[in-house]
């Protein structure tokens, strides 16, 4: 029984369009990377995409997938093996590909250069979404946020949804971009910068696996002797907890876009 | 006590029956109308507003009659003559005659500050109006503005009107006042002089002629039965708001830059 209620979870993982992280958490990690850029990359990029800001774009892609085939069949989700941290599948392809072809950005048709961008804003964010990183044991899924669901403030809400963007809007539910900005990205320290921005594209992956493993350990757990038909409940300090990591990888994924922009852009 | 309570009613009444952009939104142009002012102008507002920016005149409610009138011919018209059947959208369809009144108050030296601070506010929510496709009523096409759809998440049909205030923005976007202004005060100044060429009349007569066609985007008592399916007009729908709002903007910089 508890064989099939994991195929089944695995079944709806791979053909679930999971959304990744709503617009606050996109347009954030977005923001967090336009105020690190140097002004050569900023006025570089800006001028691929119309003079507009890289946040404008930041959700394109969840907008717009229907519309370009070949991105709606890109994965958004990481699947690590849980216990040895291997990577699976080819998001790190997917994603190197974006970056190497935009190096050559000043020589691509504008209608590429200009959805390599919008795939290289909104999918680099994702990797950094805990409801997007998940685990598979001895080859089959274990671990995903599209199950169970959850109880948010007496409404049930799949936990998945929590992470892409509740875990945001309910701790601070009057926030732009800018708010969130100027909370969490304020007075960084140029070596805690440098040490976020380490390493490469595979490294800044295995932080997320390790960051993420602790959604699934911590995930809201029911008293015993609770009916089945009551659902978790996600506490208050639970849900701050849980805030924090998911503000803590905007900051990752904002700092580490900018690197690879600046890298990019601001030659 | 009984007319405190029909005082209050009517109150309510005044304020749910106002078509506008939401309120947000009208803050959003003011601050990017701001962000596009010269200093003389940017004095003389706070010198009005009691040292509040135009951003403040545009979060304060005002009642104005906020639709207006075009004709068979694209040219905006008195709508008494226009329509005399339609009472109701002839009572309201006289948005420019309300910026005329604004903008005669704030040139007129003898007006009282208090006299001045209720025009401004006019102003802020007339031209904002006037760059929203949903006050347009086509006094040969009455019938468009009874355009409704249903939602596959709302309950209730929404009127193609309404959608144009609020969900042809926010079903994509959800910007604070200075993401506005950090998204759409971008505008090179060659994009700028094109956008705030003519006068007031010539904008509400171009915008008149562009608004037209967006009410063939979607048929009466369309079901939008699918999310996708939903998305994907919107899609279509709100490059169009958002570049009305930064041209709002603009051209309310404009007429304040020339004002003062």
């Amino acid at each position: 029984m508890r064989k099939s209620i994991f195929t089944l979870v695995a079944i709806l993982a791979t053909y679930c369009q999971a959304m990744a992280w709503g617009y606050h958490g996109h347009a954030t990690i977005a923001y967090i990377a336009e105020r690190h850029l140097t002004p050569k990359a900023k006025a570089n990029i800006e001028k691929c995409i119309d003079g507009r800001s890289i946040v404008y774009y930041a959700s394109w892609l969840d907008n717009h997938r229907k519309e370009y085939k070949e991105w709606d069949r890109l994965r958004h989700t990481c699947d690590f093996d849980y216990h040895t941290g291997k990577l699976y599948g080819d998001p790190v392809r997917q994603m190197n590909e974006t970056i190497n072809i935009l190096k050559d950005y000043q020589n691509l048709p504008d209608s590429v250069r200009k959805v390599r961008i919008y795939h290289f804003v909104h999918s680099f964010g994702d990797f950094h979404c805990p409801g997007h990183i998940e685990f598979m044991t001895n080859g089959e899924r274990t671990h995903t946020a599209n199950y169970p669901v959850i109880n948010v403030d007496g409404k049930p809400l799949r936990y998945h949804t929590m992470w892409d963007s509740t875990v945001l809007t309910n701790n601070h539910p009057d926030w732009g971009y800018m708010d969130f900005a100027h909370a969490i990205d304020n007075n960084l320290s140029q070596s805690f910068i440098d040490a976020v921005t380490a390493g490469t594209l595979e490294d800044w992956l295995q932080d997320a696996y390790n960051c993420s493993k602790r959604i699934y350990t911590d995930a809201p757990q029911k008293p015993e002797g609770t009916p089945d038909s009551e659902l978790s409940v996600v506490s208050r300090s639970l849900m701050n907890d849980f805030g924090d990591l998911a503000c803590d990888q905007m900051v990752k994924a904002g700092l580490r876009m900018a690197k690879i922009i600046n890298e990019i852009f601001g030659k | 006590m009984r007319k405190i309570f029909t005082t209050i009613f009517a109150a309510a009444l005044i304020i749910q029956s106002a078509t506008a952009w939401t309120g947000s939104i009208h803050a959003g142009i003011a601050a990017i109308a701001h962000d596009n002012m010269t200093e003389e102008a940017k004095s003389a507002v706070v010198d009005i507003l009691g040292g509040h920016s135009i951003v403040y005149a545009a979060s304060l409610p005002v009642k104005i009659a906020d639709n207006i009138a075009i004709g068979a011919n694209g040219k905006a018209v008195k709508a008494k003559k226009a329509a005399k059947s339609e009472n109701k959208v002839v009572a309201e369809a006289l948005l420019l005659q309300e910026i005329d009144t604004a903008i005669a108050t704030l040139k007129n030296s003898s007006a009282t500050k208090e006299q001045a601070a209720l025009a401004l506010k006019a102003l802020v929510c007339a031209i904002g109006d006037l760059h929203c496709p949903g006050h347009y009523v086509y006094t040969d096409a009455l019938q468009l503005r009874d355009i409704a759809f249903l939602h596959t998440k709302d309950p209730n049909p929404r009127s193609f009107v309404e959608f144009w205030e609020s969900a042809a923005f926010y079903g994509t976007y959800s910007w604070k006042t200075n993401e506005f202004v950090h998204q759409l005060s971008r505008k090179t100044p060659e994009q700028v002089a094109a956008i705030t060429a003519g006068n007031i009349k010539k904008w509400a007569e171009g915008n008149a002629a562009a608004y037209r066609p967006l009410y063939s985007m979607v048929e009466n008592g369309h079901h939008f039965e699918k999310g996708i399916e939903y998305r994907l007009w919107l899609n279509d729908i709100y490059p169009i708001a958002i570049e009305q709002i930064a041209v709002a903007g603009y051209r309310l910089a404009a007429v304040l830059n020339s004002l003062f």
